[in-house]
This record gives C-alpha cells, structure tokens and sequence, in this order.
C-alpha cells in the first residue's frame, strides 16, 4: 500500500515535470530558449543544440550496442535459466528496436534544422553551417542503417514475425501478429500512454495559463498546444465510437 | 476482489517444459505465456483449454478464481 502511494506520487512527479517542461518551452520559447540555445555558442548559432543533440544521439547508439550485446551474449553464457534467458532477449529487443526510433527521431530533428538554418545563413559562418548539414545527414543516413540493422536482427530472431522496414503499414502488420497476449499488452501500454499524455496536456496549459496572466498573453501557443490535445482527443472519440456500430 | 490464480509454472515444472516449448505447443509466445504465469493476463476460453490439452488437466485445476488479500 505504502509502496503503491510511493509509485503514485512518483509518476505525478514526472508527468508534472513533462507537463512543465512542455508549458515552459511553449511559453518562453521565443526568449529564454532562443537565449539559452543561440547566445552561448562556440562557432556559429545553435551550436551548442547540435552538440545537445549529438550528445543524445550518441547515448542513444551506447544504450543500442549494450542491448546488442547483451542479445548476443545471452546465447553463448548460460548464467540463468532458459526461461530468464529468453525473457532478457525479449527486453532486449525491445530496447533495440525502441532506441532504433528514438535515434532516428533526434538525427531526424537535427537534419531538418541544419538545413532550415543553411538556408538562412550569412557567407562568414556558411561553411561551419554547411559542415553540421553534412554531419547531420551523415548521422541520419547511419540511423537509418541502424533500424534495418535491428529490423534484420528481429527478422533473423523472429521469422514468424517478418517484419519489412519499407511497407508503410509495419506497424499494422507486426500488431497483426501479435497473439492474445501481446495484443492486451500492447492495449495496456497504448492507454497508459493515453491517460499520462493527458495529463501532461493538462499542467502544460495551465502553465501556459498562468504564463498569460502574469506575464505575456500569448494565444498562439496557447491554441497551439490546445490544439494538439483534441486533436489526441478527437483520435480516440472516432476510434472509440467505431465500437458501438450497430 | 477476484483475482485469477494458476498452476502453470508447477506444471511446466512437471512435464519439464519451458515457457517457449509450452508457447510453441500451443500456438503462442513465450510473452503470453509469461504473463499468464504472473497473474497479468487472464487468457481467452481457446487458449485455456489447450492448456489444458497440453497438461492433461481440467481447466478448473489449472486456473482457480481467488479472493485477493
């Protein structure tokens, strides 16, 4: 009981933070952001959110080649049992394939700002701008490698489950064979999600809120993330009322 | 409240099968398997009865209905 009161307040903890950090960006994203991101550079603006960003993309690849490890180390040592084995080869995968996504997100981010910046850029700094555009673009071909790398293993693990990384429909096709319990599993993670990202939806406006009241209104924003929460909303009304055909 | 309680793991000991061997007899993964084990998956009509079929067991004597404490 003390320990379910202790998790409870653990994850409101989080998601306030989320839901704070997001209020936050949104509210103060034209000053304080701009200041912290392109005042203190080393060579050129944004600099510093390349290296912010490089920096999480590389942890990304680190947390990546361990789970690739330990996929690989778990059929050669037999420290645990069988079931234990297949359970840790299970996590691991999942790691795989998630950080395979969440790298391919930060490359993504990185690449498109590189070249919205070097279509902006003044002749004294172009060549470093044009640099971080070769650099980002390296990366975000090498992320790509990277997720037909974890496809290819999940393939070579799992052939019943054949995944194809070009068909627009992968993750149609892999829920479509999932079993019973794979399938509730997902549900429950794809609710959960649903209830924290309302709740992050909540503290972020009312951030925004206040933010307009003592400071600076700002109905952009404001609409903006609004905007974003019905849209999350109108998404389940519509799948959900699909349920009550007659 | 009601909290479905199972044998599965005593039994799998038993007939000396893993979580993937007993997965793969009855046509599903070791994941299902293992979330039935820990109570966090009630499984369907279908899948308790080749279970069943697997242990030469009763579904009854393999998933009870317990009070939780």
């Amino acid at each position: 009981m003390k320990n379910k009161m202790l998790n409870l307040i653990m994850k409101g903890a989080i998601l306030f933070a989320v839901g704070f950090s997001v209020g936050f960006i949104a509210s103060y994203g034209e000053e304080y952001i701009q200041l912290l991101v392109t005042q203190p550079y080393i060579i050129f603006p944004y600099d510093l959110l390349y290296g912010i960003l490089l920096t999480i993309i590389i942890i990304g690849y680190t947390l990546f080649y361990k789970n690739i490890k330990t996929y690989k180390s778990m059929g050669k040592n037999h420290l645990y049992d069988e079931d234990t084995s297949e359970l840790m080869i299970d996590k691991a995968f999942y790691q795989i394939i998630s950080l395979s996504s969440i790298i391919f997100i930060f490359t993504f981010i990185w690449f498109s700002l590189s070249i919205m910046q070097l279509n902006q850029v003044s002749n004294s700094i172009f060549v470093y701008v044009f640099m971080n555009f070769i650099l980002s673009g390296i990366f975000l071909i090498t992320s790509l490698v990277t997720q037909w790398y974890a496809f290819h293993l999940q393939n070579k693990k799992y052939p019943e489950k054949k995944l194809d990384l070009l068909s627009s429909k992968v993750n149609e096709a892999y829920f479509n064979m999932m079993d019973e319990g794979e399938k509730y599993e997902t549900y429950k993670i794809s609710y959960s999600v649903f209830n924290k990202m309302n709740v992050i939806f909540v503290v972020a406006l009312v951030l925004l809120f206040t933010y307009g009241i003592l400071f600076t209104f700002s109905a952009v924003t404001f609409l903006f993330v609004g905007l974003l929460w019905i849209t999350m909303n109108g998404i389940y009304y519509f799948e959900g009322v699909k349920t009550y055909k007659i | 409240m009601l909290k479905l309680k199972n044998r599965l793991k005593e039994l799998r000991a038993r007939d000396g099968l893993n979580q993937t061997q007993l997965a793969r007899q009855i046509g599903a993964s070791r994941q299902t398997i293992s979330l039935i084990e820990r109570g966090d998956y009630a499984p369907s009509i279908i899948l308790a009865l080749k279970i069943s079929r697997v242990f030469r067991e009763s579904v009854e004597e393999i998933f009870q209905l317990e009070e939780e404490d």
